[in-house]
């Protein structure tokens, strides 16, 4: 899996506290120079005092000068790779016991005992402890052995010094151990939480994120990733990047040879998220939006992680509106053009006859009216795709209401309307202005896209349910544009050889507002012998039957607020 | 007298054509449709000047235009293109098609007046060579 030996870096001991640079400086000057005087001491005592002695201490201090020098070095020295704090502050007391005892063994004499004492203790503070109190300690542990040596008769300062040592060193090494151990075992569990919580995440994340090396040989990738690289996954270890990836950006192939193209991006200063695209296996082309920076593996190289969002989703939302907006353009551009010319004939021909000038007028009024529900229509459907359309169901007479829009209209369009309305009580639970609206688009559809046949509107009611329905018998839709009808901005007739104008956003509309009040909408229709469009809406009285009343899609009940009322 | 043809599915826009243009001192007739145009130029006088609504049922304007220039009798008649479709790619399909001239919906009705007579003004060669420069000003601007 990806980044297994991710916790295991450089970085992964920043999770845990890092002993202070501080206090192993300070260990390690103490140390050296307790060496030096150790070893001072053995010279002078070596020639002085007690011959053995004296070459025994000269002897541990040689032993234990390199042995700190060393420890300091690599505590406190070099770059960030060669620095090993740990082996700094827990090396030294470490060797120091096994000197201490190597001494104790050879030669068991109080006063070598007290200095290694005293050293061991300074170190062991100093490593452990930050530097000030480690000098506290000292303090204390020098103390300690003094008392020791100075209580106890002088023929068992031996025994005395040997026990305080003993203890000291006991303790330290208990200390010590645990601290390493604990440190180790932090080490070990956060490494492999953080191991697990980055494999989750890469697992999780949408962007497919592709890891090559400098040189742009791909090494990893995440399942997204593993997803965009498709088929050739199995082969795509140790391929270039540009040939398992293919990106293009216009029409060029992304460059990796001279380095990664995208991590130039980057470094240039802007967001470094380029848009690219790769050819998908069916032949389509499937845009990203990709990124790339570099970072240091495990073993110090660098690696590009390069990481692409596929960006399809929007791309096509964004055409779709490119679409919309054209087709209503051209929808409000043809009013404007009648409204515009007749208002400038009328200002520029002031000797125009009045019967001219009242067609005039009527048309440019017909016009504006015609633009102002255009726009209401453009309006309603972006509420009804922000979800800002709220439904209130009450119980509806569904008579009147399309009794009085079928004579409206009738009276509007100069077309005949046939009422099929049943005689029964046709309660259904609904909203008024929603359902108006519905009646309204069918009515005007079935105007528009008839030749002047009547227009049937009906009614009934069905179990559970109250069923209306608008027929015509106009150009009607093959199978097709039937499945496709109630799409945002469809209409059947895409080229210029349109008879009828529209945004093609009347269905959608339709059909967002009968499934937010609970219920369904179908058509019937054939190319050539008319369309018609049937409702379904939730009879009062009357748990809706499943067989009349299809399941109602949540999503879109929440979207538009049905569920939050409570349910329709 | 010019006499001008007005073809529109819209009636309004027919009548406002009709309306501009008499009060310019053109003779107007009017069709609603590509295919009645293209009736009237059959049968009987051809007119001055033709203007042209893209967007119609059955036959469209594109059609329209191609017939009229593959005709030998209407391949030199003016046609002047009165559309909402403005984009780059409209009119160089409509300057290809061999149009006299390209007019945007809204227009104002000075602009089409202007425009009539402009392409009134030029002979056959001229109106020809305005074509040639409008497409390669399109396809520079593209």
């Amino acid at each position: 899996m990806i980044f297994a030996g991710a916790a295991s870096g450089p970085d992964a001991t920043v999770a845990m506290s890092e002993p202070d640079l501080t206090a192993v400086r300070a260990a390690g000057v103490a140390r050296v120079v307790i060496g030096v005087v150790v070893a001072a001491c053995g010279l002078v005592g070596a020639g002085n005092w007690d011959r053995s002695v004296g070459w025994l201490l000269l002897l541990i201090g040689l032993a234990w000068l390199p042995w700190s020098v060393l420890l300091f070095a690599v505590g406190v020295g070099g770059t960030d790779r060669l620095r090993r704090p740990w082996l700094a502050a827990y090396g030294g007391p470490v060797g120091d016991i096994v000197i201490v005892f190597a001494a104790q063994c050879l030669v068991p004499w109080a006063w070598g005992i007290f200095l290694l004492a005293d050293a061991l203790a300074v170190n062991l503070a100093a490593s452990l402890w930050r530097t000030r109190d480690a000098w506290f300690l000292y303090g204390f542990c020098v103390a300690l052995t003094m008392l020791a040596q100075g209580l106890v008769p002088a023929d068992q300062r031996l025994a005395g010094g040997l026990l305080v040592i003993f203890a000291l060193a006991l303790a330290g090494l208990v200390v010590v151990v645990g601290r390493i151990a604990r440190g180790h075992r932090q080490v070990a569990v956060s490494s492999h939480r953080f191991q697990q919580k980055a494999e989750t995440i890469l697992a999780r994340v949408a962007d497919g994120i592709v890891v090559t090396d400098g040189a742009g040989i791909v090494r990893e990738w995440n399942p997204a990733g593993e997803r965009l690289i498709g088929a050739q996954a199995t082969s795509a270890l140790g391929l270039p990047c540009a040939r398992a990836l293919g990106l293009r950006e216009g029409e060029r192939p992304l460059e990796c040879a001279g380095g990664c193209a995208l991590l130039g991006a980057g470094a240039r200063g802007d967001a470094g998220e380029r848009e690219v695209w790769r050819t998908l296996p069916d032949g389509r082309r499937q845009p990203l939006l990709a990124s790339a920076f570099a970072v240091t593996d495990e073993r110090g190289e660098v690696e590009v992680v390069h990481s692409l969002r596929d960006i399809t989703r929007l791309k096509e939302a964004d055409e779709a509106k490119t679409l919309f907006l054209a087709t209503a353009s051209h929808e409000l551009k043809t009013p404007v053009t009648v409204i515009a010319g007749f208002a400038e004939a009328i200002l520029r021909f002031p000797s125009m006859p009045d019967d001219r000038r009242a067609e005039a007028v009527e048309a440019i009024h017909r016009r504006a009216l015609e633009l102002s529900s255009i726009v209401d229509r453009l309006l309603l459907s972006s509420k009804i795709e922000s979800g800002r359309v709220a439904v209130d169901i009450h119980p509806v007479d569904v008579r009147p209401m399309l009794n009085e829009r079928a004579n409206a209209i009738q009276d509007a369009s100069g077309r005949h309307m046939i009422l099929q309305v049943a005689a029964e009580t046709l309660v259904a639970h609904a909203d008024p202005l929603a359902l108006r609206t519905v009646v309204d688009h069918l009515l005007d559809n079935a105007v528009k896209y008839s030749d002047g046949g009547p227009v049937v509107v009906g009614a009934e009611r069905r179990p559970g349910v109250v069923v209306l329905w608008v027929s015509d018998i106009g150009i009607g839709m093959d199978a097709e544009q039937a499945e496709r009808c109630f799409d945002k901005f469809w209409q059947a007739e895409s080229t210029d050889v349109r008879r009828f104008g529209g945004t093609g956003i009347g269905l959608y509309i339709v059909s967002s507002m009968v499934e937010a009040m609970g219920g369904t909408i179908t058509v019937e229709t054939a190319v050539g012998r008319g369309s018609t469009f049937t409702v379904s809406l939730p009879a009062v009285g009357n748990a809706p039957s499943p067989d009349h009343c299809g399941p109602v899609d949540a999503d879109v009940l929440h979207k538009l607020g049905v569920l939050s009322r409570g349910g329709a | 007298m010019a006499r001008a043809l007005v073809v529109d599915d819209a009636p309004d826009i027919r009548l406002l054509a009709d309306l501009v243009l008499s009060m310019a001192g053109f003779a107007v007739t009017a069709a609603s449709s590509g295919s009645e145009a293209l009736r009237l130029l059959a049968a009987g006088d051809l007119p001055d000047i033709v203007l042209l609504d893209v967007q119609m049922p059955e036959v469209d304007g594109w059609e329209t235009l191609s017939r009229l220039r593959g005709d030998p009798r209407t391949a030199d008649l003016p046609v002047v293109l009165c559309t909402v479709k403005g984009l780059p790619e409209d009119t160089l399909r409509g300057w290809s098609l061999g149009c006299d001239g390209y007019l945007g919906k809204p227009f104002d009705i000075a602009g089409l007046v202007e425009e009539l007579h402009g392409v009134l003004g030029r002979g056959p060669q001229e109106r020809e060579a305005l074509r040639h420069r409008r497409i390669a000003e399109v396809a520079r601007a593209r």
